[in-house]
């Protein structure tokens, strides 16, 4: 019953891809496709980069560093902790030893000089062994039945380790060699250290978690500080969202000084860019007048004087120079100029028919349903809608209606009771239109302009019969730009 | 019907002043926006064909300060501007038509009559009063018996304006503004010879002479 041609680049479906940041990369699903050249799923059509966050990255970097010192001060700290600790173990143990030598008993198994009791409890955590020459071992008492294996060093010779001991203690052992009276003997001395290598771990322990808590803290820390720098970011995000929606013509400039450069050069390409708009529009503005005067004049010779070639070709050049002119001043997407104002520009463009209807009674019904502003360039949307309703407006016997709607798409309808299209008509008007064989005059090129512009957008151009009024109905579909979506 | 034509191009400007004279329009020419500016303000047109890319005043301008003059003629705009935008702006400004050229004479004629019959106030086509009828086209009046008559183009100019504005005194000098164009003496009493003329072809009741005031339509 209706036939359509949908003019939208392949690549750009709305719900290609999830909805990320407002920002994201819009791969190449630019127009370029002026003369309908849809291509299949071009090269543009690759992943998305992967999102590089300047917070993550801050944060993995910053948080892994500042972990990182932390851990080895706690490291450094303990290590140097367990060095003081055993030197100081060591000298004392060395102390203990000399007293032991003094009272090696030149035989029996007693030691002669008394020691500190400590030596004589079992499994105390003191011990001592002296291994002399003539093979005696002189063992202190509290190692009661425990093996304990004495290293042979040469006199002078002297060594320090740890080493497990009896019940699993932890035993700093201190040994060395001597010599008297030309035989030579090993005396080790033992301390156990459990409990205190028990209060480093717990430092250490205690360290690895406040390292971690802080590099937490700080992650914290850090997060807030980038948010509330972020803030400033988002209004200038939110500013440039606007500035799309047509409600703002630049961007506010009272940032944080890092991003006053941004501002300020994004604020005068936009002012460049708009700058150059007006001036293509009015050089061919102009370059229409200087081309239309002549041809005017062309065609002011009356049909008698002038052969019938030269009028058809007059007739032809000026079809010609109407079309291209209204296409190349065409804006197409982007940040438009003026932005349209559904409500306003439809009471103009009804206003302005009227009068050039004047010599015809009929009704307009105008049903909108649209945000006072929407980011489409206002000359594009008078062009569109101009176009159709100076159509419907041509044909109808009494009534015209305009639709318009702002939902998931922009969707105008421009309905009349005249004598409308068949289908194939359609079709035909459409191809027709696109190659500029006027034969029917007003219809086939006002449709192909609004061709061209719903080409431009993107959009879909529907000719029907009108269920209501009987007559054509033009539906046009426009997808709305991503920040009304 | 006394017309105000304001065109900056010489060639375009001749041919249509030819073929506007060609129908019966009395035409002044202006070629720039303040000589435009200054013939609408001080001259009584019943027309203005009005170019919106002019020289020394954009038309748009001087369209806008002829309305907040009070200026009130039909003004029909008539450029190679074919944008909706340019047509809107033009009708707001106080256009009554808008053609884009290039364009047929034939339809710029038969505009400037719509646009005439609107500002009389009259709807149908045709310009009819008290039983004749004119026929534009063939520059013919048809009298209520139905018969045809021939009129010259000065008779036809003349019958028009009279039939424009039935019943209303209309005085010798604003027949002949609106009859000639403004390089015509205006002491010559070669109304009063047309009137005669008409007066002839229509009957003798079909004007009056109003002493002190002019002529008056009666049919």
């Amino acid at each position: 019953m209706s036939s359509a041609v949908d003019h939208r680049a392949p690549q750009s479906s709305p719900d290609g891809q999830p909805d990320g940041s407002a920002g994201a990369a819009r791969t190449g699903s630019e127009e370029g496709s002026q003369e309908g050249s849809e291509k299949g799923p071009g090269p543009g059509l690759s992943h998305r980069p992967r999102e590089s966050s300047l917070e993550r990255s801050l944060q993995w970097t910053l948080g892994g560093l500042v972990l990182g010192v932390l851990l080895s001060l706690t490291a450094a700290g303990t290590w140097i902790l367990l060095q003081g600790l055993e030197q100081f173990a060591a000298s004392r143990l060395a102390h203990d030893a000399e007293a032991l030598i003094a009272g090696i008993p030149a035989q029996g198994l007693e030691i002669e000089r008394p020691l500190p009791p400590v030596y004589s409890q079992p499994f105390s955590g003191h011990y001592y062994v002296v291994q002399l020459a003539d093979g005696r071992t002189i063992r202190s008492r509290s190692l009661w039945d425990h093996p304990f294996e004495v290293a042979s060093l040469a006199p002078g010779e002297s060594r320090l380790e740890l080493r497990r001991g009896p019940r699993n203690q932890w035993l700093l052992l201190w040994q060395a060699g001597f010599e008297r009276a030309g035989s030579p003997f090993a005396v080790a001395v033992a301390e156990d250290l459990s409990a205190l290598l028990g209060v480093l771990a717990q430092i250490l322990y205690v360290g690895i978690g406040l390292s971690l808590s802080g590099a937490l803290l700080l992650l914290a820390v850090q997060h807030w500080v980038l948010r509330r720098a972020f803030r400033q970011v988002d209004a200038v995000r939110a500013d440039l969202r606007r500035l799309t929606a047509g409600e703002i013509t630049a961007l506010r400039e009272d940032v944080p000084a890092e991003m006053r450069p941004l501002v300020g050069e994004m604020n005068l390409l936009i002012a460049a860019w708009r700058a150059h708009l007006e001036r293509s529009r009015a050089a061919l503005g102009n370059l229409a007048h200087a081309l239309k005067s002549p041809l005017a004049l062309l065609l002011q010779i009356p049909e008698s004087a002038a052969a019938p070639a030269v009028r058809e070709q007059a007739e032809r050049m000026r079809a010609l120079v109407d079309r291209e002119l209204k296409r190349a001043r065409l804006a197409g997407g982007g940040a438009p100029a003026r932005h349209f104002r559904p409500r306003q520009d439809a009471d103009d463009l009804i206003a302005t028919l009227r009068v050039l209807y004047a010599d015809k009674a009929f009704a307009f019904g105008a049903d909108i349903d649209a945000p006072d502003a929407l980011p489409f360039d206002q000359e594009d949307m008078l062009e569109l809608l101009g176009n159709l309703l100076d159509n419907a407006a041509k044909w109808t016997r009494g009534r015209v209606r305009l639709g318009l709607r702002v939902a998931k798409t922009l969707r105008i309808e421009v309905e009349d009771d005249g004598p409308g299209v068949e289908p194939a008509e359609a079709q035909a008007l459409l191809s027709r239109g696109a190659r500029l064989d006027e034969s029917t005059p007003g219809h086939g090129l006002g449709l192909a302009i609004v061709g061209d512009i719903v080409r431009l957008y993107h959009g879909r151009l529907e000719l029907s019969r009108s269920p209501s009024l009987g007559g054509m109905r033009v539906r046009v579909e426009l997808p709305l730009p991503e920040s009304l979506r | 019907m006394r017309l105000l034509l304001v065109e900056d191009d010489a060639a375009l400007a001749q041919r249509l002043r030819a073929a506007l004279g060609a129908a019966g329009y009395a035409v002044d020419l202006a070629d720039n926006g303040q000589d435009a500016l200054f013939l609408g303000r001080s001259q009584d047109y019943d027309l203005a064909v009005l170019d919106l890319g002019l020289p020394r005043l954009p038309g748009l301008a001087v369209l806008e300060r002829w309305r907040r003059d009070g200026r009130s003629m039909p003004v029909l705009i008539l450029t190679a501007r074919d944008g909706w935008r340019d047509k809107v702006e033009g009708l707001k400004a106080g256009a009554d038509d808008y053609l884009t050229k290039p364009f047929h004479p034939e339809e710029l004629l038969a505009r400037l009559q719509a646009l005439l019959r609107r500002a009389h106030g009259r709807a149908s086509p045709a310009i009819a009063a008290l039983g004749f009828r004119l026929d534009e086209e063939r520059q013919r009046v048809v009298r209520p018996d139905g018969c045809d008559i021939e009129l010259t183009g000065t008779e036809f100019r003349l019958l028009r304006y009279f039939m424009l504005n039935p019943g209303k005194p209309l005085s010798k000098t604003r027949l002949t503004e609106h009859v000639y164009d403004q390089d015509f003496d205006l002491d010559s009493n070669v109304i009063e010879v047309y009137v005669r003329r008409l007066r002839e072809k229509l009957g003798k009741d079909a004007i009056e002479t109003r002493r002190g005031q002019g002529y008056v339509f009666r049919g």
